[in-house]
């Protein structure tokens, strides 16, 4: 039989590295912050300075669209879920929308790689853009009654509904075009303030984005929702432990479908976003948001297990990761180096994030320990 | 001189600010049946920890064969010779037994093969030992729980252990169970591997015992033994500590009935449950572990679903779908188990306490803040209760503490009825005392309150009622003239 | 429905006679459906058909499998299987090593990956929201590396031998490439029935904590599934581009949402703890059907993807209603004891 003998505590090289570490994820904000600010540094400093405005217009205006992306899966992170469909109800509504302001066209078809559309119903934009978010607060309701309802591991769930909705977006609109958008709408992307120029051969000027300035406003608002109602608490609460929440009187099932419904909207206005972007509302819109909608709010500080939000973090975090796809495209690296890296960061990004959890849930966790080895299991007594 | 095996020596441990071990020593002895006897407290289940790994003491060492030891995962205690069984179920369910008896065990696999005939053959012979009538391939989730302790015995028997530990602090079994048991005891004593026995009840194992321990507040008050065991005087020494005072209200039959259930049924747990609860009046439900007694507050309340009986509040009749309507109708539940105390570990103590209140807090959805502090000042007077640091989250306080903060939570809602599971579990004696005295206000203020809990001692002082669960249904009521502290013993072992 | 009162002496926890009975039955009915509309469904051509499709599908299940066994997931699997099949192509074509090195060193390069996937999540906690986390990182970090050894064109003219493996049919109508996914699936088989490794790993699964206190290393299992579904994913990868002749980088591309299909329809549980080979297999030749159907009657071919996802949801939803009666009926006869 072996001996084990105690291990004298503390190596001193661990311990003041592990200070260093847990500092810096102390200041979460203040971390990602600073980052950010290095990178938009570095962004200016290689940027051609008569283009600069141009770029910095531009670029806020993906950060934008990553931004409501990243809240829109914060809004069931914070339940302690996943909205794995993101991409897939953003692709929905924007078609939804895209066919209800469309002004059908007879006649010519570009022969190219998609069919573009003759059909629309040339409604008003306000209207598309409601029923666009219609379509998402629906799929949202829809995704987080199938969860609680059925009991079914919410990420089977999810996924499925990937499948579902896509799928139905495909099937129905046949992969078709929504070219022929009116002014008003894609104004969304177009407008800034002040007004950017972007003449060529003239120094480019930089103007605040009106779908950034909107999203300013949707932060402000979620912010509200979580720190001043009942219901953003409540939300935060089931994050936590649903089963605590439960006990609390907190009736947990309402407010994960409302967290499901809130990311659902989210999506399908990010899809719109896109879509007055692109000037054309496609299927294609959301199939790449997945890693960029975790991203963002990881960065931010959102803990992946619910409960805690970090909408000014996620922000943040949207436009480090845009910041950082733009410069590695000016430093001209190859475009595919660009996923290596995105990956990298979300793994980075997840770790610090790891480290923050365990240092909050350190003595948390040494409790309930005690405690169930107190106690027992519920189900037996 | 008996060779000794295992030594505890000054050990002490400090949880949260809980002092739940004090300079403890303990001797185990080669072939000794060594009792730990204790009434609750997190003392039992510490030196069980210890020796499974799970903590280090703060102070204090640890002797195995007389050598000093330091146990920092669950393997060293195995390795050291320690086998643990757990009180909870080890055995993954859906392996049948053998395979649950040979997990992880290189010397059982031929290089990476199972070797099955073997095993098949070492599972039928510990199976005899233990006295067990079961096939090697059931399946683990079959097992009854006295069986599943005894197939981990089975597991730390293939350790081949210098002292086996015996978590035994969550069953009550009956004559027969106890005598399987016995029996690999004694055989496990004649192989000169040292017993030590955490037990909740007395009697169990004790004509079997060599010595016995006691330990209450985390301290070792008595070491008896064989020839001294008395045990009416071990549980005099128990239970000798501050009373409360009795609660005043003597009541009589014009009291008002504010809850009764007729005909409880769940599921699972509860077969045919009936009784009431007078205005004021504190009833206490008591029933051995495995019985489920738990289910009756959690039906009431709305967790578990009813699939048969009624609720009548006041008269009439109410139904509950979860918790949310339970509070609706001024039912408030607080269970002291992880997670089921309600409290929001992301929340401070003021949000935690408003919660249930937030709607009356609000002005066109927004919580206003000076409301919010107006109702933190109000409870806090009420209880008498003072944190040091209102907007402290409620992840950093003592387990008193954040009792306190689940009571005021639901007294916000101003419950007509109070159900407690395990309230004073884990405390110290000073924070037990203030618990069992804030239950003696409500009770006087009105508030009608449902005690579900394996204490007898903590019963046995504010119960005007206590009600003895066993079978899924209530067996036994034992009323306010009958009760004297001698009926810790009998409660539990008349009434099953 | 039928009555699954077994003894327990019989009952094994790997095999659930229901989910694979089902599925079998719900091919069959299909297969009947299907033909009576378009007589070519039943045919050897289209039965070689389905049965290279499926073989791809399947094993990218079994892959999955493994890992969801233990109670992780592997979102990366599409992206292993891609550099897989890629590197092969760049050491064929760039290299010029033999073709068989190029198999061997693209499954060794799989298996790194898979270990960079099990080493990431065993150091940050082993849970299946960090393993979700990791391998969806992973999989950017993985499909990146892939476009940048392809530059996005894609690798031509492969030799004869290699595409001889995705070509051949035995006896003229077994296709040579369901061979490969019939031998991973005995040896899968027989891992997780004879072995410890597999018996352990369906512990982890089952009760991670119990089976950490019986002795055995989880850390170490888990790195290993992962580096097992990592080698199986580059196998399905580079079996993929045997079929095609060329190799490019978006092999893989697709593969996550089908990768749970599969092993979920057959009746392998998420949480891990119980896995149905036999399940899987069928699963994936539904699907596969399925996707062969659409063709056949000439509809929407988009509407495979809505029902695979509609195929899951019935599946599963299924399997838990079948895991509440059990849990119900044991909860009953433990309480009467």
């Amino acid at each position: 039989m072996k001996k084990a003998l105690s291990k004298p505590s503390g190596n001193n090289a661990l311990s003041v590295l592990r200070k260093g570490v847990s500092m810096l994820i102390k200041y979460d904000i203040a971390t990602i912050s600073i980052i950010f600010a290095i990178l938009l540094a570095i962004f200016i400093a290689t940027s051609n300075p008569m283009r600069l405005g141009f770029s910095l217009t531009s670029v806020s205006k993906d950060v934008a669209i990553f931004a409501i992306v990243g809240m829109a899966q914060m809004a069931t992170l914070a339940v302690g879920q996943f909205n794995l469909a993101v991409g897939a109800i953003g692709g929905a509504s924007a078609m939804v929308c895209g066919y209800l302001i469309n002004l059908p066209t007879a006649g010519n078809m570009d022969v190219e790689k998609y069919v573009q559309a003759e059909i629309g119903l040339a409604l008003p934009w306000v209207v598309g853009l409601l029923a666009g978010l219609a379509v998402g607060l629906l799929l949202g309701v829809l995704q987080g009654w199938l969860i609680t309802k059925t009991k079914i591991n919410p990420f089977i769930i999810s996924l499925a509904l990937i499948s579902v909705i896509h799928g139905l977006n495909m099937g129905i609109t046949q992969n078709i075009y929504f070219r022929k958008l009116p002014k008003g709408f894609t104004d969304i992307n177009n407008i800034t303030i002040p007004k950017a120029t972007a003449d060529v051969g003239q120094k480019t000027t930089f103007g605040f984005p009106l779908v950034f300035l909107i999203t300013i406003v949707i932060m402000l608002v979620v912010w509200l929702i979580y720190n001043r109602t009942a219901l953003g608490r409540k939300m935060l609460a089931t994050g936590v432990s649903k089963r605590a929440a439960d006990f609390a009187g907190i009736d947990s099932n309402k407010y994960i479908i409302c967290a499901h419904a809130l990311s659902g909207l989210l999506c399908a206005l990010g899809g719109m976003f896109t879509a007055s972007k692109l000037s054309a509302a496609q299927t294609s819109t959301g199939d790449n948001w997945l890693l960029y909608s975790f991203a963002a709010p990881i960065l931010g500080g959102t803990l992946l297990n619910g409960g805690k939000v970090a909408i000014i973090g996620t922000m943040i975090g949207a436009g480090i990761m845009t910041i950082i796809t733009t410069v590695l495209a000016v430093l001209k690296l190859d475009a595919f180096t660009h996923q290596i890296f995105i990956g990298g960061i979300l793994l980075l990004a997840f770790i610090l994030n790891r480290g923050r959890e365990s240092l909050s849930k350190q003595q948390d966790r040494a409790l309930l320990e005690a405690q169930e080895s107190a106690d027992g299991v519920h189900v037996e007594g | 001189m008996q060779k000794e095996v295992l030594r505890l020596e000054s050990v002490s441990k400090k949880i949260n600010d809980v002092k739940v071990l004090k300079n403890v020593s303990m001797t185990v002895n080669e072939g000794e049946i060594v009792n730990l006897y204790g009434d609750e407290g997190q003392s039992k289940a510490m030196i069980v920890d210890l020796l499974g790994g799970v903590f280090q003491p703060d102070f204090g060492k640890i002797y195995v064969d007389g050598k000093e030891v330091g146990i920092t995962c669950p393997r060293d205690g195995k390795e050291l010779g320690i086998s643990i069984i757990h009180k909870r179920s080890d055995l993954i369910p859906n392996l049948t037994v053998m395979e649950n008896l040979f997990l992880g065990r290189k010397d059982w696999d031929n290089r990476h093969f199972i070797k099955e005939k073997q095993q098949l053959a070492r599972t039928k012979e510990l199976l005899k030992i233990l006295g067990l009538d079961i096939s090697p391939q059931t399946m683990a989730s079959k097992l009854t729980v006295e069986q599943v302790q005894l197939v981990q015995l089975g597991k730390a028997l293939l350790d081949d252990p210098k002292v086996v530990v015996m978590d035994h602090t969550n069953i009550l079994l009956d004559k027969n169970q106890i005598k399987l048991f016995k029996g690999v005891f004694k055989e496990l004593s004649r192989r000169k591997v040292g017993i030590l026995i955490v037990a909740q009840n007395l009697q169990d194992f004790y004509d079997i015992s060599d010595r016995m321990y006691v330990i209450k507040d985390g301290s070792i008050i008595g070491n008896f033994d064989a020839s001294e065991f008395d045990s009416e005087k071990i549980v005099k020494i128990i239970m000798e500590s501050s009373f409360v005072k009795r609660p005043e209200i003597s009541l009589n039959d014009i009291s008002k009935e504010v809850l009764r259930v007729e005909n409880l049924r769940t599921r699972h747990a509860l077969r045919d449950v009936s009784f009431s609860v007078k205005k004021g009046e504190i009833v206490s439900i008591t029933g051995s572990y495995g019985s489920r007694k738990c289910d009756i507050g959690y039906a009431i309340y709305g967790i578990e679903k009813l699939t048969g009986g009624r609720i009548y509040l006041e008269g009439k009749r109410i139904k509950i779908k979860n918790p949310a309507d339970a509070i609706k109708n001024k039912i408030g539940l607080i269970s002291f188990e992880n997670e089921e105390n309600g409290l929001l570990n992301n929340l401070n103590i003021k949000e935690n306490i408003s919660m249930l209140r937030l709607k009356n807090l609000s002005h066109l959805g927004i919580i206003k803040r000076e409301l919010e502090e107006w109702l933190l000042k109000s409870v806090k007077a009420d209880m008498q209760f003072d944190f040091t640091d209102d907007l402290a989250s409620v992840e950093g306080l003592s387990t008193a503490d954040q009792r306190k903060v689940s009571i005021a939570r639901v007294m916000c809602s101003f419950p007509k009825v109070l159900i407690l599971i395990d309230p004073t579990k884990g405390l110290d004696n000073e924070s037990r005392k203030q618990i069992l005295e804030l239950l003696v206000s409500f009770s006087n203020r009105g508030v009608s309150i449902i005690l579900i809990s394996s204490n007898i001692h903590e019963m046995l002082q504010v119960s005007h009622r206590i009600l003895v669960f066993s079978n899924n249904t209530i067996t036994g009521e034992i009323n306010e003239n009958e009760l004297v502290f001698k009926d810790h013993l009998n409660i539990q072992h008349n009434f099953i | 429905m039928k009555n699954t009162q077994k003894p327990a002496a019989v009952e094994k926890k790997k095999f659930t006679f229901n989910n694979t009975m089902g599925i079998l039955l719900v091919i069959i009915v299909f297969s009947l459906l299907i033909w009576t509309r378009s007589k070519e469904f039943i045919s050897v051509d289209n039965f070689i058909t389905v049965m290279r499709n499926c073989s791809v599908t399947i094993l990218v299940g079994f892959g999955q499998m493994g890992v969801m066994a233990g109670g992780g997931l592997n979102v990366s699997i599409g992206s292993i299987g891609g550099l897989a099949a890629v590197i092969v192509g760049a050491i064929i074509q760039r290299v010029g090593l033999p073709w068989e090195l190029a198999i061997v060193i693209a499954l060794l390069i799989g298996a790194c990956c898979g270990a960079f996937n099990g080493i990431l999540i065993t150091s940050l906690g082993s849970t299946s929201e960090i393993s979700w986390l990791v391998t969806l990182a992973s999989m950017s970090i993985f499909a990146g590396i892939t476009l940048t050894i392809t530059k996005a064109n894609p690798f031509y003219n492969l030799p004869k031998g290699y595409t001889w493996i995705g070509t051949y049919n035995i006896f003229g109508f077994l296709p040579f490439m369901i061979i490969v996914t019939l031998v991973v699936a005995v040896l899968l088989w027989y891992m997780f029935k004879y072995m410890s490794l597999g018996q352990q790993i369906l512990a982890i699964g089952a009760n991670q904590r119990a089976a950490a206190l019986s002795g055995i290393n989880v850390q170490r299992v888990i790195i290993i599934k992962h580096i097992l579904s990592a080698v199986i994913a580059a196998c399905a990868g580079i079996l993929f581009s045997t079929r095609l002749g060329s190799i490019h980088s978006d092999i893989g591309g697709d593969w996550m949402l089908f990768s749970f299909a599969a092993p979920l329809i057959g009746g392998s549980r998420m949480e891990g703890g119980r896995v149905n080979i036999v399940g899987a297999f069928l699963g994936g030749l539904l699907l596969a059907m399925v996707s062969n159907a659409v063709v056949h009657l000439k509809v929407n071919v988009y509407i495979v993807e809505f029902l695979e996802g509609v195929i899951i949801l019935l599946a599963v939803g299924l399997d838990r209603i079948r895991g509440l009666r059990e849990e119900h009926r044991e909860r009953m006869e433990r309480a009467r004891i």
